[in-house]
């Protein structure tokens, strides 16, 4: 186990026993990543806070319930699917998502030998990706879950998310040579 | 890519994102408050209605506490005080609970680390307050219609074990989360300490040595 893992689990310990410094710490860690990953599904800003707020709330309400403060990433990631999904489905935009899983049920799933290195470039490319691959590019990126860990934050079966993986980077790789990036 | 060269990737990566600070200072502002929770108007008004209840049910035990004043029975003491003292005690947790819940429809907000935990508390004590005084009230219309049920008092003493056990279930297995959480928080508290000594081991072997 890593460091970083460990003194992620040492926070969410030290939370779960009433230790205010420690409810900083942790949001100060997570605020970064969390926002990002919001940020590259809801391009409304105010609402991309709104939702990061909405799931502060429910992590502070139910951190007692975290019984594997192992698990906090993979929590915490589906806590923002779950709201992320909810706006889609408020503002109606709920096909987006859909129209996407039907598509790229059947397709296979071998890793591409693709390397990504230059970050601004990906950041760039991400936004013109679909959001279903946006989605779980955004997670593999922020390298925070394993594949496994994706696919139970998408709720989907592992395969699914690896194919999407090869999709969704393949698809990545076009726009950048399209753009010359 | 090595685990560096990704960390370092992801960093670069999230860096990119560029956000209005000004959104960013209110959610800071924002989190702060996180503890607490602003209530709707219909949260406050369910606050409201259930204080009320809690409220009629205060009433009612003021009124046992003076309704067994006023009958004649043999040994009253025995018999009348168990009843007045377990409606005095259920009055006096029912009037925290109206507080209680009254409190957060005042202010408009609730907070959301302690407040759970002491309703909890306080709710189990007004069940075990009421049982109490089923139990002693029963007793009472025993001893004035001179009949000895067995089942009835069983079926109170049963449920009012029921209820102890429940609450001490309950406070035992507090207790020891707890102390699971303390266990946990001092072995990772270990490892992160190992780690980093081990890191510092390897800066300092890293190091050409000075001696000559």
């Amino acid at each position: 186990m890593s460091k970083e893992a460990i003194y992620n689990q040492l926070l969410v310990l030290r939370c779960q026993s009433g230790q205010a410094p420690a409810w900083d710490e942790l949001v100060g860690r997570w605020e970064k990543p969390l926002i990002y990953y919001i940020r590259r599904m809801v391009d409304d800003e105010p609402q991309a806070w709104q939702i990061l707020q909405e799931v502060w709330l429910q992590v502070v309400k139910n951190i007692h319930t975290l019984r594997r403060p192992e698990y906090l990433p993979k929590w915490l990631y589906s806590i923002c699917h779950h709201k992320i999904v909810s706006y889609y489905r408020k503002s109606h935009r709920q096909a987006e998502f859909q129209t996407e899983l039907c598509q790229e049920a059947h397709r296979d799933n071998h890793e591409p030998d693709v390397q990504f290195e230059n970050a601004e470039a990906v950041h760039w490319g991400l936004e013109k990706l679909k959001p279903v691959f946006r989605e779980v590019l955004t997670l593999f990126f922020l390298q925070d879950l394993s594949v496994e860990e994706i696919a139970e934050v998408l709720d989907v079966p592992a395969g699914t998310v690896k194919s999407r993986l090869y999709y969704a980077k393949k698809q990545l790789r076009d726009v950048l040579e399209d753009h010359h990036v | 890519m090595s685990e560096k060269q990704y960390n370092s990737f992801r960093d670069n990566l999230i860096a990119q994102d560029k956000t209005d600070t000004k959104m960013h200072n209110n959610f800071q502002l924002e989190a702060n408050k996180m503890y607490t929770e602003k209530l709707k108007m219909n949260q406050r008004f369910a606050f409201v209605v259930g204080s009320g209840m809690i409220a009629f049910l205060m009433l009612i035990f003021w009124a046992f506490s003076k309704m067994y004043e006023e009958l004649q029975i043999e040994h009253a003491t025995a018999y009348l005080e168990p009843v007045r003292l377990t409606s005095v005690w259920a009055m006096l947790v029912s009037a925290m609970m109206v507080i209680l819940l009254l409190w957060p429809a005042i202010r408009g907000k609730v907070g959301l680390r302690f407040y759970p935990k002491i309703l909890r508390f306080v709710f189990w004590f007004l069940i075990l307050a009421i049982v109490a005084l089923f139990f002693s009230a029963f007793n009472l219309i025993e001893k004035q219609t001179n009949e000895f049920d067995a089942t009835e008092i069983s079926w109170i003493a049963t449920v009012m074990v029921l209820v102890v056990v429940m609450g001490v279930y309950l406070l035992l297995s507090d207790r020891s989360d707890r102390s699971d959480i303390r266990n946990k928080t001092k072995i990772l508290e270990l490892e992160h300490r190992l780690i980093e000594l081990e890191e510092k081991l390897n800066l300092t072997s890293a190091k050409p040595s000075t001696d000559s």
